[in-house]
Protein backbone atom coordinates (compact mmCIF):
# COMPACT_ATOMS: atom_id res chain seq x y z
CA UNK A 1 0.00 0.00 0.00
CA UNK A 2 2.87 2.29 1.33
CA UNK A 3 4.52 1.92 -2.30
CA UNK A 4 1.71 2.18 -3.94
CA UNK A 5 1.21 5.14 -2.27
CA UNK A 6 4.26 6.75 -3.46
CA UNK A 7 3.94 5.67 -6.91
CA UNK A 8 0.25 6.86 -7.31
CA UNK A 9 -1.35 9.21 -4.84
CA UNK A 10 -4.03 9.16 -6.86
CA UNK A 11 -4.64 5.59 -7.19
CA UNK A 12 -4.87 5.34 -3.18
CA UNK A 13 -7.36 8.59 -3.14
CA UNK A 14 -9.21 6.79 -5.59
CA UNK A 15 -9.48 4.25 -3.36
CA UNK A 16 -10.28 6.05 -0.41
CA UNK A 17 -13.05 8.60 -1.82
CA UNK A 18 -14.87 5.10 -3.53
CA UNK A 19 -14.94 3.69 0.07
CA UNK A 20 -16.43 6.63 1.18
CA UNK A 21 -19.25 7.14 -1.07
CA UNK A 22 -19.63 3.13 -0.48
CA UNK A 23 -19.72 3.08 2.90
CA UNK A 24 -22.41 6.29 2.92
CA UNK A 25 -24.85 5.55 0.67
CA UNK A 26 -24.59 1.20 1.18
CA UNK A 27 -27.13 1.92 4.42
CA UNK A 28 -29.47 3.87 2.28
CA UNK A 29 -29.97 1.35 -0.35
CA UNK A 30 -30.51 -1.94 2.28
CA UNK A 31 -33.34 0.30 3.09
CA UNK A 32 -34.59 -0.19 -0.76
CA UNK A 33 -35.07 -3.97 -0.01
CA UNK A 34 -38.12 -4.54 1.39
CA UNK A 35 -39.14 -1.42 0.91
CA UNK A 36 -41.98 0.68 2.94
CA UNK A 37 -44.99 1.29 0.30
CA UNK A 38 -43.75 4.41 -2.32
CA UNK A 39 -46.30 6.79 -3.82
CA UNK A 40 -45.40 9.76 -0.88
CA UNK A 41 -43.69 12.41 -3.64
CA UNK A 42 -40.56 12.29 -5.52
CA UNK A 43 -39.37 15.17 -2.77
CA UNK A 44 -40.58 13.44 0.51
CA UNK A 45 -38.65 10.83 -0.70
CA UNK A 46 -35.44 13.09 -1.68
CA UNK A 47 -35.60 14.68 1.71
CA UNK A 48 -35.59 11.46 3.45
CA UNK A 49 -32.50 10.47 1.25
CA UNK A 50 -30.53 13.40 2.39
CA UNK A 51 -31.59 12.73 5.88
CA UNK A 52 -29.67 9.12 5.84
CA UNK A 53 -26.89 10.39 3.75
CA UNK A 54 -26.50 13.27 6.30
CA UNK A 55 -26.71 10.50 9.04
CA UNK A 56 -24.26 7.87 7.67
CA UNK A 57 -21.78 11.22 6.88
CA UNK A 58 -22.26 11.76 10.32
CA UNK A 59 -21.73 8.11 11.45
CA UNK A 60 -17.80 8.25 9.48
CA UNK A 61 -16.58 11.46 11.05
CA UNK A 62 -16.27 9.21 13.84
CA UNK A 63 -13.84 7.51 11.84
CA UNK A 64 -11.81 10.24 10.25
CA UNK A 65 -10.84 11.46 13.82
CA UNK A 66 -10.51 8.01 15.34
CA UNK A 67 -6.68 8.24 14.75
CA UNK A 68 -6.88 4.89 12.97
CA UNK A 69 -3.06 4.15 11.75
CA UNK A 70 -4.34 2.10 8.69
CA UNK A 71 -6.13 5.15 7.65
CA UNK A 72 -4.21 8.14 9.26
CA UNK A 73 -0.83 6.72 7.39
CA UNK A 74 -2.47 6.84 3.39
CA UNK A 75 -2.48 11.27 3.85
CA UNK A 76 -1.58 12.16 7.64
CA UNK A 77 -3.71 13.59 10.60
CA UNK A 78 -3.94 17.14 9.06
CA UNK A 79 -5.53 15.82 5.92
CA UNK A 80 -7.70 13.79 7.24
CA UNK A 81 -9.25 16.52 9.84
CA UNK A 82 -9.42 18.90 6.91
CA UNK A 83 -11.58 15.77 5.05
CA UNK A 84 -13.66 16.19 8.26
CA UNK A 85 -14.34 19.85 8.54
CA UNK A 86 -15.21 19.64 4.80
CA UNK A 87 -17.41 16.28 4.67
CA UNK A 88 -18.76 17.53 7.99
CA UNK A 89 -20.23 20.99 6.36
CA UNK A 90 -21.67 18.79 3.57
CA UNK A 91 -23.57 16.66 6.30
CA UNK A 92 -24.58 19.44 7.92
CA UNK A 93 -26.27 21.18 4.69
CA UNK A 94 -27.82 17.48 4.22
CA UNK A 95 -29.47 17.24 7.48
CA UNK A 96 -30.51 20.59 7.27
CA UNK A 97 -32.14 20.20 3.54
CA UNK A 98 -34.30 17.06 5.03
CA UNK A 99 -36.37 19.23 7.17
CA UNK A 100 -36.36 22.40 4.87
CA UNK A 101 -37.61 20.22 2.25
CA UNK A 102 -40.06 18.26 3.71
CA UNK A 103 -41.88 21.80 5.46
CA UNK A 104 -41.76 23.19 1.23
CA UNK A 105 -43.02 19.73 0.34
CA UNK A 106 -45.55 19.10 3.11
CA UNK A 107 -46.36 22.38 4.57
CA UNK A 108 -48.51 20.93 7.00
CA UNK A 109 -45.49 19.38 8.62
CA UNK A 110 -44.02 23.02 9.97
CA UNK A 111 -46.42 21.86 13.28
CA UNK A 112 -43.64 19.52 14.01
CA UNK A 113 -41.75 22.35 15.51
CA UNK A 114 -43.84 23.22 17.68
CA UNK A 115 -41.71 21.40 20.62
CA UNK A 116 -44.84 21.04 23.45
CA UNK A 117 -47.27 19.30 20.75
CA UNK A 118 -45.03 17.46 18.79
CA UNK A 119 -44.10 14.01 19.22
CA UNK A 120 -41.01 12.66 20.83
CA UNK A 121 -39.83 11.36 17.08
CA UNK A 122 -39.81 15.29 16.22
CA UNK A 123 -38.43 16.48 18.87
CA UNK A 124 -35.39 14.24 18.84
CA UNK A 125 -34.92 15.56 15.32
CA UNK A 126 -34.97 19.05 16.72
CA UNK A 127 -32.61 18.53 19.50
CA UNK A 128 -30.31 16.33 16.87
CA UNK A 129 -30.19 19.58 14.46
CA UNK A 130 -29.53 21.78 17.30
CA UNK A 131 -26.91 19.79 18.38
CA UNK A 132 -25.40 19.88 15.49
CA UNK A 133 -26.02 23.71 14.44
CA UNK A 134 -24.15 24.37 17.92
CA UNK A 135 -21.59 21.36 16.69
CA UNK A 136 -20.89 23.79 13.59
CA UNK A 137 -21.12 27.02 14.88
CA UNK A 138 -18.54 26.44 18.28
CA UNK A 139 -16.12 24.50 15.89
CA UNK A 140 -15.67 27.30 12.70
CA UNK A 141 -16.15 30.39 15.00
CA UNK A 142 -14.73 29.09 18.77
CA UNK A 143 -11.99 31.81 18.29
CA UNK A 144 -13.94 34.53 17.93
CA UNK A 145 -16.39 32.96 20.65
CA UNK A 146 -13.64 33.01 23.11
CA UNK A 147 -13.63 28.99 23.62
CA UNK A 148 -10.54 27.37 25.13
CA UNK A 149 -9.31 24.50 23.22
CA UNK A 150 -9.91 22.14 26.13
CA UNK A 151 -13.14 23.08 27.24
CA UNK A 152 -14.34 23.05 23.17
CA UNK A 153 -12.88 19.55 22.66
CA UNK A 154 -15.12 17.94 25.49
CA UNK A 155 -18.32 20.02 24.08
CA UNK A 156 -17.30 18.91 21.01
CA UNK A 157 -17.38 15.07 21.80
CA UNK A 158 -20.98 15.32 23.95
CA UNK A 159 -22.55 17.54 20.74
CA UNK A 160 -21.38 14.86 18.13
CA UNK A 161 -22.48 12.25 20.28
CA UNK A 162 -25.85 13.82 20.39
CA UNK A 163 -26.44 14.56 17.32
CA UNK A 164 -26.01 11.13 15.74
CA UNK A 165 -27.65 9.73 18.84
CA UNK A 166 -30.98 12.03 18.37
CA UNK A 167 -30.29 11.50 14.62
CA UNK A 168 -30.96 7.95 14.69
CA UNK A 169 -33.82 8.02 17.63
CA UNK A 170 -35.50 9.93 14.84
CA UNK A 171 -34.99 7.72 12.13
CA UNK A 172 -35.89 4.92 14.38
CA UNK A 173 -39.28 6.70 15.61
CA UNK A 174 -40.41 7.62 12.68
CA UNK A 175 -40.32 3.69 11.17
CA UNK A 176 -40.93 4.09 7.76
CA UNK A 177 -37.65 3.31 6.25
CA UNK A 178 -36.36 1.37 9.99
CA UNK A 179 -39.74 -0.26 10.70
CA UNK A 180 -38.59 -3.66 9.80
CA UNK A 181 -36.32 -4.78 12.90
CA UNK A 182 -33.14 -6.40 10.74
CA UNK A 183 -33.59 -2.82 9.71
CA UNK A 184 -33.46 -1.04 12.93
CA UNK A 185 -30.40 -3.15 13.90
CA UNK A 186 -28.38 -2.30 11.01
CA UNK A 187 -28.18 1.01 11.45
CA UNK A 188 -28.04 0.78 15.31
CA UNK A 189 -25.18 -1.06 15.14
CA UNK A 190 -23.87 1.72 12.65
CA UNK A 191 -24.77 4.04 15.63
CA UNK A 192 -22.79 1.59 17.84
CA UNK A 193 -19.76 1.49 15.76
CA UNK A 194 -19.84 5.37 16.13
CA UNK A 195 -20.38 5.12 19.63
CA UNK A 196 -17.68 2.90 20.15
CA UNK A 197 -14.95 4.31 18.38
CA UNK A 198 -15.34 7.98 20.50
CA UNK A 199 -15.61 5.46 23.55
CA UNK A 200 -12.08 4.16 21.96
CA UNK A 201 -10.50 7.26 21.39
CA UNK A 202 -11.61 9.08 24.66
CA UNK A 203 -11.46 6.16 27.17
CA UNK A 204 -9.86 2.94 26.30
CA UNK A 205 -6.97 4.60 24.50
CA UNK A 206 -5.74 7.01 27.18
CA UNK A 207 -6.30 4.28 29.70
CA UNK A 208 -3.72 1.98 27.44
CA UNK A 209 -1.52 5.33 28.00
CA UNK A 210 -1.82 5.34 31.44
CA UNK A 211 0.24 1.86 31.31
CA UNK A 212 2.46 3.39 29.88
CA UNK A 213 3.75 7.00 31.92
CA UNK A 214 7.00 9.48 31.08
CA UNK A 215 8.46 11.30 33.27
CA UNK A 216 9.78 15.15 32.34
CA UNK A 217 13.83 14.56 32.46
CA UNK A 218 14.84 18.01 31.59
CA UNK A 219 12.90 21.38 30.22
CA UNK A 220 15.73 23.46 28.02
CA UNK A 221 15.19 26.79 27.14
CA UNK A 222 16.16 27.53 23.00
CA UNK A 223 16.22 30.39 21.29
CA UNK A 224 13.19 31.98 19.73
CA UNK A 225 11.02 31.61 23.22
CA UNK A 226 11.33 27.89 22.45
CA UNK A 227 11.28 25.26 25.33
CA UNK A 228 12.53 21.39 24.88
CA UNK A 229 10.90 19.29 26.47
CA UNK A 230 12.78 15.71 27.14
CA UNK A 231 10.90 12.76 28.65
CA UNK A 232 11.84 9.26 29.23
CA UNK A 233 9.70 6.46 29.87
CA UNK A 234 9.22 5.19 33.00
CA UNK A 235 8.90 1.35 33.02
CA UNK A 236 8.61 0.44 29.56
CA UNK A 237 10.42 1.05 26.31
CA UNK A 238 9.04 3.99 24.76
CA UNK A 239 8.84 4.46 20.82
CA UNK A 240 10.91 4.71 18.23
CA UNK A 241 9.71 6.54 15.78
CA UNK A 242 9.98 8.07 11.72
CA UNK A 243 11.39 11.58 11.73
CA UNK A 244 9.23 13.94 11.26
CA UNK A 245 6.09 12.71 13.11
CA UNK A 246 4.15 14.01 16.01
CA UNK A 247 2.59 12.77 19.12
CA UNK A 248 -0.13 13.55 21.55
CA UNK A 249 1.21 14.78 24.58
CA UNK A 250 -0.70 15.01 28.26
CA UNK A 251 1.20 16.39 31.21
CA UNK A 252 0.75 16.19 34.84
CA UNK A 253 -2.85 15.39 34.60
CA UNK A 254 -4.48 11.98 33.54
CA UNK A 255 -4.94 11.37 29.74
CA UNK A 256 -8.72 10.70 30.32
CA UNK A 257 -9.45 15.16 30.40
CA UNK A 258 -9.12 16.56 27.15
CA UNK A 259 -5.72 18.33 27.79
CA UNK A 260 -3.88 16.67 25.04
CA UNK A 261 -1.99 18.65 22.81
CA UNK A 262 0.31 17.68 18.93
CA UNK A 263 4.04 18.18 19.64
CA UNK A 264 6.76 17.24 16.72
CA UNK A 265 9.34 15.21 18.36
CA UNK A 266 12.84 17.05 17.45
CA UNK A 267 15.12 14.39 18.62
CA UNK A 268 16.26 11.36 16.57
CA UNK A 269 13.53 8.94 16.01
CA UNK A 270 16.19 5.75 16.39
CA UNK A 271 16.62 6.91 20.75
CA UNK A 272 13.14 5.69 22.42
CA UNK A 273 14.97 5.96 25.38
CA UNK A 274 14.61 9.92 25.28
CA UNK A 275 11.98 11.60 23.62
CA UNK A 276 12.57 15.44 22.87
CA UNK A 277 9.76 18.07 21.72
CA UNK A 278 10.68 21.28 20.84
CA UNK A 279 7.29 24.01 22.35
CA UNK A 280 7.11 27.29 21.08
CA UNK A 281 5.11 29.34 23.95
CA UNK A 282 2.60 30.47 21.79
CA UNK A 283 -0.50 29.88 23.79
CA UNK A 284 -2.62 29.17 27.22
CA UNK A 285 -0.58 25.61 27.68
CA UNK A 286 2.29 26.21 25.77
CA UNK A 287 3.43 29.11 27.66
CA UNK A 288 3.32 27.07 30.81
CA UNK A 289 5.83 24.64 29.46
CA UNK A 290 8.98 26.57 30.98
CA UNK A 291 7.45 26.02 34.40
CA UNK A 292 7.16 22.36 34.82
CA UNK A 293 9.41 20.87 37.38
CA UNK A 294 11.90 17.88 36.26
CA UNK A 295 10.15 14.42 37.75
CA UNK A 296 6.62 15.16 36.21
CA UNK A 297 4.07 12.66 34.73
CA UNK A 298 3.65 12.94 31.17
CA UNK A 299 1.59 10.78 28.18
CA UNK A 300 2.12 10.38 24.82
CA UNK A 301 -0.16 9.06 22.33
CA UNK A 302 1.49 8.18 18.99
CA UNK A 303 3.42 8.30 17.27
CA UNK A 304 1.64 9.48 14.72
CA UNK A 305 1.88 11.68 10.65
CA UNK A 306 3.32 11.31 7.19
CA UNK A 307 5.88 14.33 7.23
CA UNK A 308 8.52 12.29 7.13
CA UNK A 309 11.70 11.64 5.09
CA UNK A 310 11.52 7.62 5.68
CA UNK A 311 8.59 7.22 3.46
CA UNK A 312 10.66 8.16 0.28
CA UNK A 313 13.68 5.65 0.88
CA UNK A 314 14.37 6.25 -2.96
CA UNK A 315 14.79 10.06 -2.94
CA UNK A 316 18.18 11.69 -4.23
CA UNK A 317 18.09 14.13 -1.57
CA UNK A 318 15.88 16.32 0.99
CA UNK A 319 14.77 19.94 0.29
CA UNK A 320 13.45 21.20 4.38
CA UNK A 321 11.71 24.52 4.45
CA UNK A 322 10.95 25.73 8.10
CA UNK A 323 9.75 28.44 9.30
CA UNK A 324 9.82 29.17 13.06
CA UNK A 325 8.93 26.76 15.31
CA UNK A 326 8.43 24.40 12.04
CA UNK A 327 12.04 23.73 12.68
CA UNK A 328 11.35 20.85 15.00
CA UNK A 329 10.64 18.18 12.78
CA UNK A 330 13.31 19.35 10.67
CA UNK A 331 15.71 19.32 13.55
CA UNK A 332 14.41 15.87 14.06
CA UNK A 333 14.76 14.72 10.51
CA UNK A 334 18.43 16.02 10.28
CA UNK A 335 19.37 14.17 13.66
CA UNK A 336 18.46 10.52 12.44
CA UNK A 337 20.06 10.90 9.20
CA UNK A 338 23.74 12.25 11.04
CA UNK A 339 22.94 9.12 13.13
CA UNK A 340 22.29 6.84 10.30
CA UNK A 341 25.19 8.63 7.97
CA UNK A 342 22.72 9.30 5.07
CA UNK A 343 24.97 10.62 2.61
CA UNK A 344 22.38 12.16 0.72
CA UNK A 345 22.34 16.10 0.46
CA UNK A 346 19.74 17.89 3.01
CA UNK A 347 19.18 21.74 2.18
CA UNK A 348 17.49 23.17 4.91
CA UNK A 349 15.56 27.11 3.91
CA UNK A 350 14.94 28.24 7.62
CA UNK A 351 13.15 31.50 7.97
CA UNK A 352 13.29 33.16 11.47
CA UNK A 353 12.32 36.92 12.87
CA UNK A 354 16.07 37.82 13.85
CA UNK A 355 19.35 36.26 14.10
CA UNK A 356 19.06 35.80 17.71
CA UNK A 357 15.90 33.92 17.13
CA UNK A 358 16.78 30.74 15.28
CA UNK A 359 16.20 28.28 17.42
CA UNK A 360 18.66 25.12 17.40
CA UNK A 361 20.90 27.25 15.53
CA UNK A 362 24.50 25.76 17.39
CA UNK A 363 22.96 22.17 16.85
CA UNK A 364 22.68 22.75 13.21
CA UNK A 365 25.83 24.20 12.82
CA UNK A 366 26.87 21.64 14.15
CA UNK A 367 25.09 18.98 11.92
CA UNK A 368 26.93 20.42 8.90
CA UNK A 369 30.10 18.61 9.93
CA UNK A 370 28.35 15.34 9.89
CA UNK A 371 25.86 15.66 7.22
CA UNK A 372 26.12 16.80 3.70
CA UNK A 373 23.87 19.76 4.78
CA UNK A 374 23.35 23.00 3.33
CA UNK A 375 21.82 25.82 5.78
CA UNK A 376 19.78 28.82 4.27
CA UNK A 377 18.79 30.83 7.34
CA UNK A 378 16.28 33.87 5.97
CA UNK A 379 15.57 36.92 8.10
CA UNK A 380 13.18 38.85 8.15
CA UNK A 381 14.81 41.77 9.89
CA UNK A 382 18.58 40.96 9.86
CA UNK A 383 21.03 42.86 11.46
CA UNK A 384 22.92 45.50 9.15
CA UNK A 385 26.04 43.34 8.44
CA UNK A 386 23.92 40.41 7.57
CA UNK A 387 25.06 39.10 3.99
CA UNK A 388 22.82 36.51 3.43
CA UNK A 389 19.08 36.08 2.59
CA UNK A 390 16.14 38.06 3.92
CA UNK A 391 12.32 38.95 3.51
CA UNK A 392 10.43 36.04 2.95
CA UNK A 393 10.91 32.99 1.22
CA UNK A 394 9.23 33.39 -1.92
CA UNK A 395 9.66 31.79 -5.84
CA UNK A 396 12.79 34.17 -6.60
CA UNK A 397 14.71 33.05 -3.36
CA UNK A 398 13.32 29.34 -3.77
CA UNK A 399 14.80 29.07 -6.84
CA UNK A 400 18.26 29.98 -6.51
CA UNK A 401 18.58 27.39 -4.20
CA UNK A 402 16.51 24.26 -5.19
CA UNK A 403 18.63 22.39 -7.63
CA UNK A 404 18.42 22.09 -11.20
CA UNK A 405 16.39 18.15 -11.22
CA UNK A 406 13.60 19.62 -9.36
CA UNK A 407 11.91 15.90 -9.38
CA UNK A 408 14.99 14.23 -8.09
CA UNK A 409 13.99 15.71 -4.67
CA UNK A 410 11.42 15.48 -1.74
CA UNK A 411 9.96 18.80 -0.10
CA UNK A 412 8.74 19.10 3.00
CA UNK A 413 7.72 22.26 4.52
CA UNK A 414 6.68 23.19 7.96
CA UNK A 415 5.79 26.75 9.20
CA UNK A 416 3.10 29.08 9.58
CA UNK A 417 -0.45 28.38 7.20
CA UNK A 418 0.92 31.42 5.54
CA UNK A 419 4.20 30.95 4.81
CA UNK A 420 3.34 27.50 3.73
CA UNK A 421 0.50 28.41 1.25
CA UNK A 422 3.18 30.83 -0.22
CA UNK A 423 6.05 28.20 -0.51
CA UNK A 424 3.88 25.44 -1.68
CA UNK A 425 2.32 27.81 -4.72
CA UNK A 426 5.69 29.01 -5.17
CA UNK A 427 7.44 25.63 -5.52
CA UNK A 428 4.20 24.30 -7.90
CA UNK A 429 5.09 27.67 -9.96
CA UNK A 430 8.78 26.50 -10.34
CA UNK A 431 7.56 23.11 -11.70
CA UNK A 432 8.72 21.14 -8.35
CA UNK A 433 6.05 17.62 -9.13
CA UNK A 434 2.79 18.09 -6.58
CA UNK A 435 3.33 14.54 -5.57
CA UNK A 436 6.98 15.73 -4.33
CA UNK A 437 5.74 18.15 -1.50
CA UNK A 438 4.75 17.72 1.78
CA UNK A 439 3.43 20.14 4.82
CA UNK A 440 2.07 19.44 8.05
CA UNK A 441 -0.30 21.65 9.10
CA UNK A 442 -0.53 22.46 12.95
CA UNK A 443 -3.68 23.74 13.51
CA UNK A 444 -5.39 20.66 14.32
CA UNK A 445 -8.11 22.09 16.39
CA UNK B 1 -3.17 23.77 -3.01
CA UNK B 2 -4.05 20.29 -1.70
CA UNK B 3 -6.57 22.09 0.50
CA UNK B 4 -7.97 23.54 -2.67
CA UNK B 5 -7.72 20.13 -4.53
CA UNK B 6 -9.75 18.30 -1.20
CA UNK B 7 -12.28 20.96 -1.73
CA UNK B 8 -12.77 19.73 -5.24
CA UNK B 9 -12.93 16.86 -4.29
CA UNK B 10 -15.14 17.24 -1.56
CA UNK B 11 -17.44 19.36 -4.08
CA UNK B 12 -17.43 16.42 -6.66
CA UNK B 13 -18.62 13.27 -3.67
CA UNK B 14 -21.34 15.78 -2.58
CA UNK B 15 -22.84 15.63 -6.29
CA UNK B 16 -22.63 11.91 -6.09
CA UNK B 17 -24.27 11.83 -3.03
CA UNK B 18 -26.96 14.35 -3.89
CA UNK B 19 -27.06 12.55 -7.33
CA UNK B 20 -28.07 8.97 -5.15
CA UNK B 21 -30.13 10.32 -3.15
CA UNK B 22 -32.15 11.91 -6.20
CA UNK B 23 -31.42 8.06 -7.70
CA UNK B 24 -32.98 6.44 -4.02
CA UNK B 25 -35.84 8.62 -4.40
CA UNK B 26 -37.18 8.06 -7.77
CA UNK B 27 -36.00 4.58 -7.01
CA UNK B 28 -38.97 4.78 -4.30
CA UNK B 29 -41.69 7.07 -5.93
CA UNK B 30 -41.73 4.69 -9.15
CA UNK B 31 -45.64 5.19 -9.86
CA UNK B 32 -46.46 1.10 -10.08
CA UNK B 33 -49.54 0.64 -11.90
CA UNK B 34 -52.16 0.20 -9.25
CA UNK B 35 -53.89 -2.96 -11.02
CA UNK B 36 -50.52 -4.65 -10.97
CA UNK B 37 -49.73 -4.33 -7.08
CA UNK B 38 -52.86 -5.30 -6.47
CA UNK B 39 -52.84 -8.73 -8.49
CA UNK B 40 -49.43 -9.52 -6.79
CA UNK B 41 -50.65 -8.82 -3.96
CA UNK B 42 -54.16 -11.42 -3.83
CA UNK B 43 -51.37 -13.96 -5.54
CA UNK B 44 -48.92 -13.44 -2.28
CA UNK B 45 -52.28 -13.99 -0.45
CA UNK B 46 -52.67 -17.48 -2.37
CA UNK B 47 -49.63 -18.42 -1.54
CA UNK B 48 -50.24 -18.41 2.20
Amino acid sequence: MRRLLMHSPIAIALFWIGAYLFLTTLPLFILLIYPPPGGRGFWIEFSVALGFIGLAMMVLQFVATARINRIEASYGIDILLQFHRYTSLVAFFMVLLHPVMLFIAQPETLSLLNFFTAPWRARMAVLGTLAFIALVVTTIWRKPLGIPYEPWRTSHTVLSVLAVGLGFGHAIGVGNYLGLFWKAVLWGAIALTALWLIVYVRLVKPWLMMRKPYLVEEVIPERGNVWTLALRPWGHEGFCFQPGQFAWLTLDITPLSMREHPFSMSSSGDHSERIEFGIKALGDFTNTVKDIKPGTKAYLDGPYGVFTVDRYQDAAGFVLIAGGIGITPMMSILLTAAERQDDRPYLLIYASKTWDDITFRENLEELKDKLNLTIVPVLREPPEEWMGEQGYVDKDLLARYIPKHKGSRQYFICAAPKMMDQVERALHDLDVPVTNVHMEHFNLA
Amino acid sequence: MRYSIMLQVVGSMTLVLVGTGAFFAWLQNRSAPSQTIELQTKENQSRF
